[in-house]
């Protein structure tokens, strides 16, 4: 008996002791593969392009809370963010480079320079066909250069990147002298061109297309001032063929027309249906709309930008909501809420946004795609490096077309001179493209900036965003931009 | 000497006959006799499981038992006879002899013992890993709560009832939520990990520090191991220390009932004084006019005006919380068996909360020959919470920064309730939280099992095996449906629902071979060897869908919108060998060794194993001739120790740095989601230990015949390779908090302890007081070469703060612009150093680096919230049937950066603000603390010392007043005793604090007690932690 007992316990002590497994403490991640030797194939290279789109979307970027909403129309003075939203130190030049939203920001463009970095580094090794891989190697490129473009639009010189990090250590330098990123970008975008498509399937609008690297090279020159080529650029996107202009201003930025003839490049977002977090959305509806349509209209124009528009502009109709008993959203309508006219009441500014808002939905619609180059974009920057050229025809003529635009009609300018062709452009471009986060970038460009916010509070050191304190916490090599 | 307590226990001996036949001239008879007492301790209290051995010293029969939970103990059949001697002894107490007793046939002899309590008796056992120890015997610096000490006091957390009760120890409330976690920080942080203890109950390891899943009526004692020495058996998981927690178990005798229960009112009174809506309009308009906006509307309507709604008031009432517990015990010479089951139900102090708790365990243990025991426990817990987690920080602005100019109800809604609008609150659109709370409705519960089974085997005498079986299941689901309501601004007009469950599995295997054995007169050993397996797997699964015919309508299947699913699982295993040496030699010098070897797979395969190591020596100077004579020392030891700890608190696969495929990205016109793969955090394949060589020294010294007693301990913590993801730069295209660990860090933790009890009785009376007192310093030593970590501490709507984490500082060191007082004039400012965009009216930043610029170089170190001391005192008395007790505990030289005070005085738009705000600067000369009001400015929001608030507090954490009915009483209703009481909860705290908490340690969350390290000390808000008043009824049959 007593033998027995002692036999039951030594066997069970060695059956319920799962030791003899070699393997017992080698756990992998369930829902992670290693990063070495992940790029093997064409559908894993996809997915690494794939990915490098993805900071654009991101809450760091125009995706989400959309930090972008913070950093670019509020400096210029045509919105006002009101003390609801973060960032409200944006409304008069009162940020400081502690501000979350300009770290953000910049993380968001150094992840994607990182994974377009992947891309370019491993996709070339993969056994695929030489076309795609072209295409692929193509995205990367193009959108590195997006990445770099508002690297360098916001704060000059930055650290320079082409290769993904070994080490994180490998991450602290200093920064490059801007000319060394602009032939990066160049030199991107020209390989772009040649690897992208004009266009694609139904299936997969959205990519990077020739004329989308076309036009940034044009963007990316014209920044420069290097105007021939910039004109170059512009011209060969206009003259394809493959883009012209949205008739109805209305479906310009449209969630039932998205990835239309006018759009050139544009962030896509998923609407509403999709329910969830990930692939975000887009909040520019929750914070541009008004309260009593569950938005919280803590985005709101200002009289400024409302006194731009002339007399009579259409534009001013679609872009605005700013009279009492404008149509607003008559769908939404109940019993206990009458939606179906506009009341100034809602804004604090008395003023909403409406462009790109319509048709208006319950606010959980979020996920209208937003461009980031659209063809009248690129009439308006080919007028300018027109212009700049002496080639006044062309650049009045590519202002009339968008301003003859079947449903906004306005008359034909009657600007002459360089100087009153450069005056139409800086009207045209703040009207056409308001809301569109171009304006800050335009003032800088033109040296106007000074002049123009100065009652904002712009100082010289604004001609750049700081550099985010925290990153120069973290890497003794940066140095902060004069005045910061 | 060695005897000298039991000459003691004898001299105190109180011994009450009930039947007065019973004495000592009882005659001798042939038959058998029944005998039955109660053992009750000094506070009349009855004491369960004390070994009872009856002895006839003249044929030597011998017997024993043990008494039940009720105190009681009985012998059947006891040949009539005599004398009989009665030896009691138990854990805490003085061992007693009764003697002189001659038994008659068929009589019942019928006995009262009252025990002395005893802190230092030679026969006081603790609770160590893998077993017991005499305390004489411990090296170790280890704290023991036994049940008593908390008996009665209505809580759900475990944790609250240990607050103040052992030094060294901070336990802190996150929330005064039902069912909250509470962070417990043993002797400091020395980890940039989870600083949490690791939780052992019978034996088997609770996952995530869920100690919410014992019933605190469960516990039988707490041991609480803070030095290396007692928890290095627990090697690479016993760095921030460890708690066993030892459940109540069966005893011998007849089957005992016992009920207590208790009913209670919770009620919020530390209430922050908030500006009523006429203040809060004068505030507004104020605000707007610097700003320079046109006043709003809404705050210039006399209507609106007079609504004052106090939302604290709202949120806060008065609600009810009751506990009733029934246990079943009892068992033979052969078998033991409890059974419990226990009942919560509590309403949360927040309006539109509850957690109810049902509880059943059960435990047996049996022999099976002379050498076989075989044993078991069991727990079944069923917990359902509403709302519960979701009296965070965001919460709470919602409660305080909504305007009292806002309705709580309007019937013409959807929902009944109101809401934020323009023409009521203006541009303050902060939502009713009272109407959010009741139509957004987040359901959680928690099932979770956990036992485990054990059978040892004795080969020779003194050579045990063990094997012990662990299992830890746990099921957690949450369910949060948001109908269709409308509250003005903040309507929902879209149905949804979301769902999720965690599945939590873990698995012991342990293995533990004990010698113990007395090789000579002189020297007993006990050794301890073992082999162990743990491991566990989490399987998460969530969904979520939109649209549903009716608000009524709550499941996925009757959903008509788009639906989505996600879920995932990880895994993680520990294996372990350990051995332990304890060698006594004369009852003087005591040695303890231990080893443990463990291999984690959390880490590389290069790194997989480390080895943790401890000494200890102690020294019983009592027993030694010089001392033996001085009669003033009951006992007197002192014992040194030192060992390495281990922390494995990562994540559980940090080794690799692994492509993700979550992120998703759309393309095409139907808006299809594309694959995509990134890597979203860095792995580091060499990582390894971190390592914590503890080091502590310390002295037990009982004087008067143990009617005083003192410990003291003095300790030293060095982490060194402590895993840490450093701060990388984002130019990496990673996030900055997302970089690979690193074995970065050192820490250096140091502190003082001191427990010091005074107990006395009489005939009629007994008290005992305790008094402890810790110290705590901490130093960051090292950070592997970074110079600094400074980590921004999020808060809702921007008022986030900055910590920094340097060597030389206090981890999480508050970091900022010192705030100098408020410009008065232009000419001020003018003469300071240029201060962007400032304007009379606004605080001053020092000019720390003198260079004649307010800028980011002027940020220094602006406090941290490591307290000078903490403190507690706990009391109680006896007066023949009543009781009273009482406890205190305090907390000195502690800040709080209260980031939660810089939203409600931020004065820059128009949300509620503190009343404090009333004093705002609105001309020269007008305050020199509070800067003006403006419309849209960061300026006097910036992290800066404004915001660093004395959290010092002393608590009056517990009173009880308690009444036992004679047993004379007790017997005419057929009841083994009955005892009322009264108890109070966190009845008083005084404290400068001017938030909610101030023993709060920052954190968002219910479930968050793994508060990231770097930014403790942030005060981002939490639900005020109510006072309890209840009534209560211990009742025995």
């Amino acid at each position: 008996m007593k033998n027995n007992i002692l036999i039951f316990i030594i066997s069970l002590g060695i059956i319920v002791s799962p030791g003899c497994k070699k393997d017992f403490l080698v756990k992998t991640p369930p829902d992670k593969l290693p990063l070495d030797g992940f790029f093997n194939t064409a559908d894993r290279a996809l997915a690494g392009v794939n990915a490098a789109y993805i900071p654009l979307a991101s809450v760091n970027l125009f995706g989400g809370d959309d930090i972008s909403l913070r950093l670019f129309d509020p400096p210029t003075g045509d919105v006002i963010l009101s003390s609801a939203i973060s960032g409200v130190v944006f409304n008069k030049f009162a940020f400081s480079a502690d501000d979350p939203n300009l770290l953000a920001f910049y993380s968001g463009l150094y992840q994607g320079v990182y994974r377009s970095n992947l891309v370019i580094q491993q996709v070339p090794a993969i056994q695929m066909d030489a076309t795609l891989k072209q295409r692929y190697l193509g995205e990367a490129k193009f959108l590195r250069a997006l990445y770099y473009f508002y690297l360098t639009a916001e704060w000059g010189e930055v650290p320079l990147f082409t290769v993904p990090f070994k080490d994180p250590n490998d991450a602290l330098i200093a920064k490059s002298p801007i000319a060394d990123i602009q032939k990066v970008m160049i030199q991107d975008l020209t390989d772009a061109i040649a690897g992208l498509p004009v266009s694609y399937g139904s299936a997969d609008l959205g990519r990077a297309t020739q004329g989308a690297a076309k036009a940034l090279l044009g963007k990316v020159y014209l920044y420069i001032k290097d105007y021939t080529n910039a004109a170059k650029w512009f011209g060969d996107v206009i003259n394809s063929g493959t883009y012209g202009l949205m008739d109805n201003f209305d479906q310009i930025i449209n969630r039932n027309y998205e990835n239309n003839k006018e759009s050139i490049f544009e962030i896509q977002f998923a609407s509403a249906a999709a329910g969830a977090s990930s692939p975000v959305g887009d909040d520019r509806e929750y914070h541009y709309w008004p309260q009593v349509n569950g938005g919280s209209s803590e985005v709101s124009p200002t009289q400024s930008i409302v006194d731009e528009f002339e007399p009579n502009d259409p534009r001013k109709d679609f872009e605005l909501f700013y009279y009492d008993g404008q149509p607003f959203a008559p769908q939404l309508t109940t019993s206990s809420l009458n939606l179906d006219v506009y009341k100034k009441s809602w804004s604090p500014t008395g003023y909403n946004i409406r462009k790109g808002q319509v048709p208006i939905l319950y606010i959980n619609s979020r996920g209208t795609n937003y461009p980031l180059i659209r063809y009248a974009d690129v009439l308006l920057m080919y007028a300018e490096a027109a212009n700049e050229l002496g080639q006044y025809p062309d650049a009045i003529s590519a202002i009339n077309k968008v301003r003859q635009r079947p449903s906004v009609n306005m008359p034909v300018i009657t600007a002459t001179t360089k100087d009153d062709i450069f005056k139409a452009i800086v009207h045209e471009r703040r009207v056409e493209l308001a809301f569109e986060q171009h304006r800050f970038d335009d003032l800088k460009r033109w040296g106007l900036v000074d002049t123009v916010l100065a009652p904002l509070g712009y100082k010289a050191r604004n001609r750049y965003f700081p550099l985010p304190q925290l990153e120069l916490d973290v890497n003794p090599k940066l140095v902060q931009l004069s005045g910061w | 000497m060695r005897f000298k307590s039991f000459r003691w226990g004898s001299l105190f001996l109180i011994l009450v006959l009930l039947q007065a036949a019973i004495l000592p001239d009882l005659q001798a008879q042939g038959g058998s006799s029944l005998v039955r007492g109660m053992v009750t301790n000094s506070g009349n209290q009855p004491v369960g499981g004390v070994s009872v051995i009856i002895r006839n010293t003249r044929n030597n029969f011998t017997l024993g038992t043990s008494s039940d939970s009720l105190g009681v103990f009985t012998f059947n059949r006891i040949p009539a006879g005599g004398p009989y001697s009665f030896i009691f002894s138990a854990i805490g107490f003085e061992r007693q002899i009764v003697s002189g007793y001659n038994i008659k046939t068929d009589a019942t002899l019928s006995l009262m013992i009252k025990l002395k309590d005893s802190v230092a008796s030679i026969d006081q056992v603790v609770v160590i890993g893998y077993g017991t120890q005499r305390k004489t015997d411990l090296t170790g610096s280890i704290a023991t709560v036994s049940s008593k000490e908390f008996s009665g006091q209505a809580f759900s957390n475990t944790n609250i009832a240990l607050q103040g009760k052992v030094p060294g120890v901070e336990f802190t409330s996150t929330s005064g939520e039902p069912g909250a976690k509470v962070q417990v920080r043993i002797r400091g942080m020395g980890t940039f990990g989870n600083s949490g203890p690791l939780y052992i109950v019978d034996g088997v390891q609770l996952s995530g520090s869920d100690i919410n899943i014992i019933s605190p009526d469960d516990i039988a004692n707490v041991s609480v191991l803070k030095d290396a020495s007692a928890a290095a058996i627990y090697g690479s998981r016993a760095a921030n220390g460890v708690i066993l927690i030892t459940t109540k178990k069966g005893t011998v005798g007849k089957p005992r009932l016992t009920y207590s229960g208790y009913y209670g009112i919770q009620s919020v009174h530390r209430l922050i004084p908030m500006l009523n809506s006429l203040q809060l309009a004068d505030l507004v308009n104020e605000t707007d006019n610097n700003g320079g906006f046109a006043p709003q509307p809404a705050f210039n309507d006399p209507q609106n005006l007079k609504t004052n709604t106090d939302w604290q008031k709202a949120a806060f009432p008065s609600a009810p919380m009751q506990d009733h517990s029934i246990s079943l015990s009892g068992g033979t010479e052969s078998s033991r068996y409890a059974l419990s089951a226990d009942y919560l139900n509590q309403q949360g102090s927040m309006v539109f909360s509850s957690l109810k708790r049902y509880s059943v365990r059960f435990n047996s243990q049996y022999n099976i020959g002379k050498r076989l025991l075989i044993g078991e426990n069991l727990s079944l817990v069923r917990s359902q919470g509403l709302n519960l987690g979701y009296g965070n920080n965001l919460d709470l602005a919602y409660l305080l920064g909504a305007s009292p100019t806002m309705r709580i109800y309007r019937p013409a809604n959807l929902g009944g309730y109101a809401g934020p609008n323009q023409a009521e609150t203006g541009i303050n659109n902060r939502d009713n939280i009272i109407g959010r709370r009741d139509n957004q409705r987040h359901n959680t519960s928690n099932d979770n099992i956990l036992g485990n089974l054990y059978l040892e085997y004795s080969f020779i005498p003194g050579l045990k095996y063990r094997l012990n079986l662990g299992l830890n299941n746990g099921l957690a689901t949450g369910r949060t449906y948001l109908g269709i309501f409308q509250m003005d601004n903040r309507s929902n007009l879209r149905q949804s629902l979301t769902q999720n469950s965690n599945t939590n599995n873990e698995y012991t295997v342990e293995n533990t071979l004990t010698y113990e054995k007395k090789i000579h007169d002189n020297i007993a050993i006990n050794l301890l060897a073992g082999y162990t397996e743990q491991s566990a797997r989490s399987t998460t699964l969530t969904g979520s869908r939109q649209d549903f015919p009716s608000n009524s309508i709550q499941v996925f299947d009757a959903g008509t919108g788009p639906s989505v699913l996600g879920g995932n699982q990880a895994e993680w295993a520990l294996r372990s060998y350990l051995g332990r040496a304890n060698v006594t030699l004369y009852d003087k010098y005591l040695f303890t060794a231990t080893i443990r070897r463990d291999g984690s797979s959390r880490f590389g395969k290069e790194n997989r194993y480390g080895d943790f190591p401890s000494f200890a020596v102690g020294w019983n100077l009592d027993r030694e001739k010089f001392l033996k004579d001085v009669t003033a020392i009951s006992s007197l030891k002192i014992r040194a120790s030192w060992g390495r700890l281990g922390n494995q608190e990562i994540g559980n696969y940090e080794s690799q740095t692994t492509i993700s495929t979550t992120p998703q990205y759309i393309f095409g016109t139907t808006q299809s989601i594309a694959s995509a793969a990134a890597v979203l955090t860095l792995g580091n394949p060499a990582l390894k230990w971190e390592s914590t060589a503890q080091t502590d020294v310390g002295t037990d010294i009982s004087l008067f015949s143990n009617h005083f007693s003192f410990s003291a301990d003095y300790w030293v913590k060095n982490t060194n390779d402590i895993l840490l993801r450093t701060p990388i730069s984002v130019g990496t295209g990673i996030a900055r908090d997302n970089g690979a660990f690193q074995n970065a860090a050192s820490v250096k933790n140091s502190g003082f302890e001191f427990v010091a009890t005074y107990r006395n009785s009489g005939r009629d009376f007994s008290y005992e007081i305790t008094g402890n007192l810790s110290t705590l310093k901490n130093r960051v030593t090292s950070l592997g070469g970074v110079p600094s970590i400074i980590s921004r501490v999020e808060n809702v709507y921007q008022y986030g703060t900055f910590t920094r984490t340097m060597p030389g500082l206090p981890m999480s060191s508050f970091f900022g612009y010192i705030a100098d007082g408020i410009f008065q004039n232009q000419a001020e400012i003018a003469k300071h150093a240029t201060q962007p965009g400032v304007a009379p009216g606004d605080i001053r930043f020092r000019d720390i680096n003198n260079d004649g610029v307010i800028d980011a170089n002027d940020r220094t170190t602006i406090g941290n919230s490591f307290p000078k001391f903490n403190y507690g005192v706990l009391g109680s008395f006896t007066y023949k049937a009543f009781d009273a007790s009482f406890s205190i505990q305090g907390v000195q030289g502690k800040q709080l950066y209260n980031a939660q005070r810089a939203y409600l005085e931020a004065m820059n738009a128009a949300d509620g603000q503190m009343a404090t705000t009333l004093k705002r600067w609105h001309g020269e000369g007008t305050s020199n603390s509070m800067p003006r009001a403006i419309r849209g400015s960061g300026l006097n929001t910036v992290a800066s010392s404004r915001f660093v608030d004395n959290a010092s507090y002393a608590r009056l954490q517990n009173v009880q007043v308690g009444y036992t009915i004679p047993p004379s009483v007790s017997a005419r209703l057929h009841i083994q005793r009955l005892r009322v009481y009264a108890n109070a909860q966190n009845l008083l705290t005084i404290t400068k604090y001017p938030n909610y908490n101030p023993d709060t340690l920052g954190g968002s969350g219910y479930n968050d007690d793994s508060l990231n390290p770097l930014q403790v000390g942030v005060d981002t808000g939490s639900v005020p932690i109510p006072t309890i008043v209840q009534m209560g009824v211990q009742l025995g049959f």
